[in-house]
């Protein structure tokens, strides 16, 4: 009996992390996806969120709005899944830097590895400058809330 | 190297004059009250300095044949009491008071409440500074302390910087007593604790500390008393500004750490959410700790309103922050580059232009609308209209036409510095403005990338800034869903039954 307690309590625990970590990654997504819609309306980077869309897409979309919209959707499943790989593997990591890294990698990621591979844009080299600062902005603060999220919820933290 | 050994030198017999100094102190806390009433007097009367300072009065009276000595600072002294309890000692003859004198008066002729026995000088001379009277009494070993204290002080008034509409107009004043009778007045709960504590060497200021023994973070109570403890300085004359860096540590960040307020309605509020309130005697602004950067966002009028209302109300608030922090730049990348600029928004650029560039303007016009604020803050009410024309008329108008703003600068200027004062923390209104000129500076050197990284600075910076262990982001970075939109939007207060889990409390319902 009083071991099937102490099971059920660790499947609470289990689903009460795993909950957590996707109303992370769901308002990551929301809120960065969104804010880097914004920044491409300005004209401050020339890649729309339509890219991360690109290869399940019709291409007459990629540049309309509503492929930005359809975009901003894949955003938000893609950091709800990076949201899933921090609390799975890097959780033990404290503090804001580990986020930051985090978030410079998932960079490297799409924009060396995938971006060649999947074709989703121009080669990092020919972006320019306003995008690619853009663009690493918005993967580092976007790995900065998964991680520090993240990492508060599930350490305890007592410096200072 | 001989200079430095002098130091070394000089720096030990320091440390020694400081342990002989210590020791006296020690010695001094074990002096007992003598017997004899002028023993007492030859130890206390040079020390306080009577006759020397005029405030402190040493009066010598004589009741029913028994010499007494009474001690007080005569600015503190109520006088009215003090005659009523001269009177009723006056009236005595020698067979009521003898013998057992001491505990005859206390137990019956003193007419007064507040009265204590003491054993020592060191705490007879902390009564009389602290302004109450003790009195001595020839050939008993015990010293009377009356409080017959009446700091000088002013009423509860509606404080400047946190008006509402409707509500309660009453705020804290520089006493600390008053202070914690209007938090008791609202919390008639027996778990609201109120502990005193004392810093400075010189000044022996009165610090309380106020929680809800049962709701708020033992821990931070504690990491609370801890640094009071520590904190080593001889006076606090600027009250909780020189605590609240004490307790916050020593930070170079604009932006502020803790929160005050003057208004014991919000004060009483943050106690029942788990909050610990830091009072500071001489003050009329209590700390709230923990605070973080959505604490300085929220202010008592929402509360006074209907949800709806309060919610538009933040809202506005909201878009008149984030102006005044994002809309002189995002301006300037566009008169930088204007081929950037979305199509809808064409009509928006300088058309004349001026012999200044547009970031030099920006720069003039902030340092411009300092000046003539901190003219505002000293200038005397009768002038204030006469500046309100200067600034208005002379600075404003001419300024274009002579040619050194173009209008659209004045304009954004504007919106800026009301987004500022909209800001309902003073301090936070400052550090802001701070924040724009970082990022107006990275914009002009750097374009879109400097201002795209100075944004990212700023929320990294912000985002790793602890105060007293919370993170000051919270609910944005670290995110927390419910408590995230219990910033976007003022809910109803009976849907508000949890309390908020940045504050660590110790039962998450609210009764």
């Amino acid at each position: 009996m009083v071991e099937k307690e102490g099971k059920n309590q660790q499947k609470e625990a289990k689903s009460k992390i795993w909950g957590f970590t996707l109303s992370i990654g769901l308002s990551a997504g929301v809120i960065w996806g969104l804010l880097s819609l914004l920044a491409y309306y300005l004209q401050f980077t020339d890649i729309g969120p339509s890219i991360y869309a690109k290869p399940f897409l019709n291409p007459d979309y990629v540049l309309k709005w509503q492929g930005h919209f359809i975009g901003v959707v894949f955003f938000i499943v893609y950091s709800v899944i990076a949201t899933f790989i921090y609390t799975k593997f890097l959780v033990k990591f404290k503090g804001p830097w580990a986020g930051i890294i985090y978030g410079i990698i998932l960079w490297g990621i799409v924009f060396f590895l995938l971006n060649p591979l999947l074709k989703l844009t121009k080669p990092v080299k020919e972006l320019g400058l306003n995008t690619n600062s853009v663009m690493i902005s918005l993967y580092i603060l976007t790995g900065l809330f998964i991680g520090y999220s993240i990492s508060v919820e599930f350490n305890t933290e007592d410096d200072s | 190297m001989n200079s430095m050994k002098k130091k070394m030198k000089l720096q030990g017999r320091n440390k020694g004059d400081n342990k002989d100094k210590d020791d006296d102190q020690k010695n001094f806390e074990r002096i007992k009250i003598s017997k004899h009433l002028k023993e007492n007097k030859e130890i206390l009367d040079p020390n306080l300095g009577i006759n020397e300072s005029f405030d402190i009065v040493c009066r010598d009276m004589k009741f029913a044949n028994k010499n007494f000595a009474l001690y007080f600072v005569n600015g503190f002294a109520d006088s009215n009491i003090m005659t009523e309890i001269l009177k009723e000692l006056a009236k005595l003859a020698r067979e009521e008071l003898v013998p057992n004198t001491l505990k005859q008066i206390f137990e019956t002729y003193l007419s007064h409440i507040q009265v204590e026995k003491i054993l020592t000088i060191n705490k007879a001379k902390e009564a009389i500074l602290s302004g109450q009277l003790v009195m001595f009494i020839d050939l008993e070993q015990e010293a009377l302390v009356i409080d017959v204290r009446k700091y000088p002080s002013r009423s509860p008034e509606e404080p400047d910087t946190e008006r509402v509409v409707r509500g309660s107009r009453d705020g804290f004043t520089e006493t600390l007593l008053f202070n914690t009778a209007l938090t008791r007045r609202r919390i008639r709960d027996e778990r609201l604790r109120m502990e005193i504590l004392h810093v400075g060497d010189r000044s022996k200021t009165d610090i309380c500390i106020a929680y809800l023994k049962d709701v708020a973070d033992p821990g931070l109570v504690k990491l609370i008393k801890q640094k009071i403890e520590q904190i080593n300085i001889d006076g606090l004359p600027m009250g909780e500004k020189t605590l609240e860096e004490f307790l916050v540590g020593k930070s170079w960040s604009p932006f502020p750490l803790v929160r005050y307020t003057e208004r014991p309605d919000v004060a009483s509020a943050h106690l029942l959410e788990g909050h610990v309130i830091i009072y500071v005697d001489t003050s009329p602004s209590v700390i709230i700790t923990p605070t973080t950067y959505f604490h300085h966002l929220q202010h008592a009028e929402e509360y006074r309103q209907t949800p709806i209302i309060g919610t538009y109300l933040r809202w506005m608030r909201f878009i008149g922050i984030i102006s005044s922090i994002f809309l002189l730049p995002l301006w300037l990348i566009y008169v930088l580059e204007p081929d950037l600029l979305p199509k809808t928004f064409d009509f928006i650029g300088p058309k004349k232009t001026s012999e200044i560039p547009i970031f030099y303007q920006f720069i003039i016009g902030e340092l411009g609308l300092d000046v003539m604020r901190m003219a505002a803050i000293h200038t005397p009410s009768p002038l204030a209209t006469a500046m309100g024309l200067i600034a208005a008329v002379l600075i404003g108008e001419i300024a274009i036409e002579v040619g050194w703003f173009v209008p659209e600068v004045i304009l954004y200027l504007s919106v800026a510095v009301l987004g500022m004062y909209a800001t309902p923390s003073y301090e936070l209104g400052l550090a802001n403005k701070i924040a724009r000129m970082f990022l107006l500076f990275a914009t002009y050197f750097f374009k879109i990338p400097g201002f795209v990284f100075g944004v990212t600075i700023l929320l990294i910076l912000l985002t790793s800034t602890r105060s007293l262990n919370t993170p000051y982001l919270w609910p944005f970075i670290p995110f927390n869903f419910h408590a995230f939109m219990a910033i976007l939007l003022r809910k109803p207060v009976p849907f508000m039954n949890k309390r908020p889990s940045i504050v660590h409390p110790q039962n998450q319902e609210r009764q």
